[in-house]
């Protein structure tokens, strides 16, 4: 026995215990899919085929007959499993398998292993000699032989041919050297004998569990950080789209991008059925293309709600194809359903042509994870559409309120005031030429009538105004100035003066000698303490006072409306701000105070639009005081804005 | 003293002229940009009233047009305008008011007095001249020349200049501005003046980005300052 046939032992030894060791743990991470199991069986070949052999050699060193018969047909049983465990494996890894692969493999085995089950029962004894050194010799059946060259050719085929399916170099290194340890050992005896053979294909087996190993297991956890990274990246392109068509075409090219694959597409479901709505390296005529809802690989994915993966749409999908061409263009697919609230929005493919790659189990989670988030951007770009559409249709609302509606109401009040105008003439030439006192009479009523319309359409361009300027605060912007809001908070107080007097409330500032300048819309916030000072005038009865002051609190200047009215419930102070909300319905004695439930809305407004605050402290009977925080202007802010007096 | 009043809608421009009719003047109609164009020209208003949004020529439009030709005063009214460049546009366009819809007749006729005894020269005369060989201006016979040109002036940028020269040297605040300009019915449209500068600026400042003649006071408001004769 030769020293290299001993040192080819011990090796191969060493390898088949490495082997095995990398395939236990790849096996305890996923042991169900078949290219494991595949891998398993091919590692437990080799594994008896060494043992045969170390048990042979054995046998022939020790000159027992019986171990070296025992020896060599465990060795060949393994050899066998070997061979056909490697092209099987080639086979499942390149996606080359047919439909009716796995029952004749299963079948192949059976055969093999019931062949070799029935030579050992005829007692059949292996043929092999033992030379004067020692060395065992033993020769192959020329059938097995021929079976053994076929299967490791059609190994080596498969690998040439699909070599874009096997990625990994190492692991297609592995398959083509246990290809060629199979050949040695077949063709050449004199390698055979020195265990080159054995050392080449067990050195390919433990090639073959190191790259799995490596593929199921280093390359993930190495590559979960960048992975996490890129994940991030494509939620946040896909979230921050907010036009539904743009945020459907990031997803699709995303989707693609991030399983390096050749194409995407995305179906919706626009009622019974599912509309390709976004497609990404397809051609774009495509979309529109409609499938019933259970129709199609898509409409499958989204009635089930479940992912799906078709390793080659061609020869594995039997149902309607998802589009036209589908079937020649498509490779391996991958469909996960969008759902956003328990509801199927519609369905992700990713597809790769069918020369392309086959998508892996980290591809599929990530797109798992992906589709999630597809989904909360699809449902966010619709809310959104649908609220620009709500918005368009307001600000059209108000246009139509602004001119169609201010014109005809101008009209109607020019003209009461000319009927007015006219009555008043029409008196003083009635009491001039004393016509009877039924004309006096029936005048009095027509101008006690005329005044309830000039009131009531006083009350309705009162609430246009508000909508009008709600709409100018909330959608435009601002026209900033440093300005002095002491001479504001005269002015506005000398507007209301005489409604003040009128109501004998006493209505007065009480303002700190030097008032500081602030940064604002100086007609808004006009506009907001007049309708604060209004407010309060309102709902404050007879012989009741109204006092504004103002005081700095760091950046911002505070002004107070405090009066000793009827004061504000709870609920009332929580819904003070709504539009429209009008508290003194719910007032006794108060109901019939006008107002166009805008007043207060419009300060919030204000206040928002200057970054500013707005609230109130109020109890039921002893008064309200309403507070509203402007910021102040900076030392040399405002410096070349004309002011006004 | 005869009004043009130009509005497509058949009730307001009604209502309007009569408003006017009862109050004295002589009150001329038109519905449309175009007709009120042609009645500008035929007659003569002494004022006209353009509503903004009409079918055949826009109120801005027949406004700019008008101005082309004549300083008639002209009042803009709209319905439109809801925010304060809407309304720095019309001023823009050569108007001398604008007036947002709707507006209470004792008002609008307040407004149409102020405008016409603004536009009345003869106020003017009795105000100083100011020459320095650049800018000239000339109040008894309402001319204003720039570098030796001719510079047509509305009736109220001549009258604006003509305060601020008055008291050239001090500051006029905005205020005292809207009160001697436009009447004590305005003191509340601060926007105004600061229009009008700016417009008055275009005219006669030989760098309207930095002024020589018209300064503005931060805070306070303006001030004409002289420029020696000859530098």
């Amino acid at each position: 026995m030769s020293t290299l046939n001993n040192l080819a032992l011990i090796v191969s030894g060493i390898s088949c215990v490495l082997a095995a060791l990398l395939l236990l743990l790849v096996l305890w991470l996923e042991w169900r899919s078949a290219a494991h199991i595949l891998s398993a069986l091919l590692t437990l070949s080799a594994i008896i085929w060494y043992s045969g052999l170390l048990l042979g050699h054995t046998g022939s060193a020790v000159e027992i007959a019986p171990l070296v018969t025992v020896g060599v047909r465990l060795a060949e049983f393994g050899f066998a499993g070997l061979c056909m465990t490697l092209y099987l494996f080639a086979a499942v890894l390149s996606g080359s398998t047919g439909r009716f692969f796995l029952w004749t493999a299963f079948a192949g085995v059976v055969v093999v292993s019931s062949y070799q089950a029935f030579l050992i029962y005829i007692a059949t004894d292996p043929l092999y000699e033992i030379a004067a050194d020692g060395t065992l010799v033993y020769v192959y059946d020329p059938l097995w032989s021929l079976t053994y060259v076929l299967l490791a050719a059609a190994t080596i085929l498969v690998i040439w041919q699909r070599h874009r399916k096997i990625a990994d170099p190492l692991l297609r290194t592995g398959l083509l050297i246990t290809a060629l340890g199979i050949l040695i050992e077949v063709i050449s005896p004199q390698f055979r004998e020195r265990g080159l053979s054995l050392l080449t294909g067990i050195g390919g087996v433990l090639l073959i569990s190191y790259a799995q190993m490596r593929l199921q297991i280093v390359r993930p956890l190495a590559g979960r950080e960048a992975e996490l990274r890129a994940f991030r990246d494509v939620g946040l392109a896909i979230t921050s789209r907010l036009r539904l068509d743009e945020a459907l075409r990031t997803i699709a090219v995303q989707a693609a991008a991030m399983l390096h694959a050749d194409g995407a597409a995305i179906f919706l479901r626009q009622g019974a059925a599912l509309e390709l709505v976004a497609v990404y390296n397809m051609p774009e005529r495509l979309v529109g293309h409609r499938l019933a809802l259970d129709a199609g690989l898509a409409g499958k994915v989204a009635t089930e709600q479940r992912t799906r993966q078709v390793e080659d749409y061609r020869r594995d999908w039997r149902g309607t194809a998802d589009m036209p061409y589908a079937r020649e263009a498509f490779g391996a697919v991958v469909a996960v359903p969008l759902i956003f609230d328990q509801d199927t929005l519609g369905t992700l493919l990713v597809v790769e042509n069918p020369q392309g790659k086959r998508f892996d189990r980290g591809d599929i989670r990530l797109l798992e994870l992906l589709g999630p988030q597809a989904a909360v951007a699809i449902a966010n770009s619709r809310l959104f559409e649908k609220q620009q559409e709500l918005d368009r249709l307001k600000n059209q609302m108000i246009r139509m309120t602004s001119h169609d509606l201010k014109n005809p109401l101008f009209a109607a009040m020019q003209h009461v005031e000319l009927l007015q105008e006219s009555l008043q003439d029409a008196q003083a030439i009635a009491s001039r030429e004393q016509v009877s006192a039924a004309f006096a009479q029936v005048s009095a009523e027509m101008h006690s009538d005329v005044i309830t319309i000039w009131t009531q359409l006083e009350r309705m361009s009162r609430i246009i105004r508000g909508i009008l300027d709600m709409e100018r605060i909330q959608s435009g912007t601002p026209t900033y100035e440093s300005f002095d809001i002491g001479a504001v908070i005269s002015s506005a107080i000398a507007e209301l003066h005489d409604q003040a007097v009128g109501q004998q409330i006493s209505l007065s500032a009480e303002l700190p000698a030097e008032v500081p300048w602030i940064i604002g819309d100086r007609h808004y916030v006009m506009q907001a303490l007049s309708n604060l000072i209004e407010n309060a005038l309102k709902f404050t009865p007879k012989a009741g006072i109204v006092v504004v002051s103002a005081e700095v609190a760091a950046d911002v200047l505070i002004c107070h409306v405090r009066d000793n009215g009827i004061g504000l419930t709870d609920e009332a102070q929580a819904r003070i701000f709504e539009r429209f909300y009008r508290a003194h319905q719910h007032y006794p004695g108060w109901e019939q105070v006008s107002g166009s439930g805008l007043g207060l809305s419009l300060v919030k407004a204000v206040a928002d639009a200057h970054g500013g605050r707005v609230w109130l402290e109020s109890a039921v009977g002893q008064g309200t005081t309403f507070h509203l925080a402007l910021p102040l202007a900076g030392p040399d802010q405002g410096a070349d804005t004309p002011i006004s007096a | 003293m005869k009004i043009l009043i130009v509005d497509d809608e058949l009730a307001i421009r009604d209502g309007l002229g009569r408003k006017l009719k009862r109050d004295g003047f002589e009150v001329l109609l038109a519905g449309n940009g175009l007709d009120g164009l042609r009645q500008f020209h035929t007659d003569h208003p002494d004022l006209v009233v353009l509503d903004i949004v009409m079918p055949e020529m826009d109120g801005l439009t027949v406004c700019k047009r008008i101005r082309e030709v004549s300083e008639t005063p002209i009042m803009m009214l709209s319905a439109q305008a809801i925010r304060e460049e809407d309304i720095i546009d019309g001023l823009n366009a050569g108007a001398d008011e604008y007036l947002v819809k709707p507006v209470r007749l004792e008002e609008f006729t307040a407004r149409v007095r102020a405008l016409l005894r603004r536009a009345q020269t003869g106020s003017s005369e009795s105000r100083p001249g100011y020459d320095d060989g650049y800018l000239s201006v000339d109040p008894q016979r309402r001319l204003v020349l720039v570098a030796g040109e001719a510079v047509h002036l509305t009736p109220t940028e001549f009258k604006l200049l003509l305060v601020l020269i008055e008291n050239a040297g001090h500051v006029v605040s905005q205020r005292e501005l809207l009160e001697q300009v436009w009447g004590h019915e305005y003191t509340d449209d601060i926007y105004y003046p600061r229009v009008y500068i700016s417009q008055l600026r275009h005219k006669i400042e030989p760098d309207s980005n930095s002024p020589t003649y018209i300064q503005t006071e931060h805070r306070v408001g303006y001030r004409f300052e002289r420029r020696l004769a000859g530098r």
